[in-house]
């Protein structure tokens, strides 16, 4: 008697799995799931990817040597210059009003100029997220692999730039990222 | 044939490959790149800031660096009349404050 019910169980099993996978193929072939930027995921959805995403990017970055000079003069014009050219769009810069890229791209890119507060453990691991995700992307996102055309060192400048970010005003930001009479010896 | 095909798509490959690796050189930049606004930090406080703050000693090196370029450029037309320079002569006060300040 035993083994007839666990043979009902699992044929239960098979069955379920079976209806699963065809359900999952007929929904994926029909075309009815929303893939417009402007419908917004549920809740579960936006927990699992956000978790999958963290979570792969932390376990991916946590090997990562971050530079003893990341705080430094020189890293900043440096970084700061390639910020404003490559970043602004869509992370905007000290006083500056939310763009098209900014509000249209989902999930919304981060908005960097705002203050965070971490501490030094989180900082450390902050920049490395920070190099790994500049260098790599994030698939389906919008934030590019800049690590085919700007070396290592070039992406922990702005590594570097983005950790002084938010304290900069609108002034300050303009004079550190003009590229104006800058040779190129920071890069 | 097949070594002119060869040539041509190495050609190619090495081409691509290339552009891919200037996809963003800092030279692009030149034609449009601003010039750093330092008379705004004249009505900073940054007076006030740590003078050891990274963030502080680049803005002093970057105007620096843009002050001593608009002088080199200027002086290849000014006249050696030590009055005609009178003008500037603020502007050269403000960067030696901030060489100044790059060493403490």
């Amino acid at each position: 008697m035993p083994a007839k019910q666990s043979s009902h169980y699992f044929k239960s099993l098979i069955l379920i799995f079976c209806v699963v996978l065809v359900g999952g193929i007929v929904f994926l072939y029909s075309g009815i799931y929303p893939m417009g930027a402007d419908t917004k995921h549920n809740k579960l959805t936006c927990w699992i990817l956000e978790t999958l995403r963290e979570r792969s990017v932390a376990r991916a970055s946590k090997d990562l040597q971050v530079p003893e000079d990341l705080d430094s003069s020189s890293r900043l014009l440096a970084g700061g210059a390639d910020y404003n050219d490559m970043c602004t769009g869509c992370h905007l810069k000290p006083g500056q009003t939310p763009t098209d890229l900014s509000q249209g791209l989902y999930p919304a890119p981060p908005n960097l100029t705002k203050t965070h507060d971490h501490h030094k453990a989180e900082t450390h691991s902050l920049a490395q997220k920070r190099f790994w995700i500049i260098k790599h992307g994030i698939k389906a996102s919008g934030m590019p692999a800049w690590g085919s055309g700007h070396d290592d060192d070039r992406i922990w400048n702005m590594v570097a730039f983005l950790h002084r970010l938010p304290e900069l005003t609108p002034e300050q930001y303009q004079i550190l990222t003009a590229r104006g009479d800058k040779d190129q010896g920071h890069h | 044939m097949n070594r002119l095909i060869q040539t041509t798509l190495t050609m190619l490959f090495g081409a691509l490959m290339a552009s891919n690796i200037q996809a963003h050189n800092p030279r692009f930049h030149e034609q449009n790149a601003e010039k750093p606004k330092c008379e705004a930090m004249n009505n900073s406080d940054l007076s006030a800031k740590d003078k050891q703050d990274p963030v502080a000693q680049a803005l002093m090196e970057q105007c620096a660096q843009s002050q001593s370029a608009t002088d080199g450029s200027s002086d290849q037309h000014a006249p050696t009349d030590s009055n005609s320079s009178q003008p500037n002569s603020s502007q050269s006060s403000n960067e030696n404050e901030h060489s100044s300040d790059k060493h403490h």
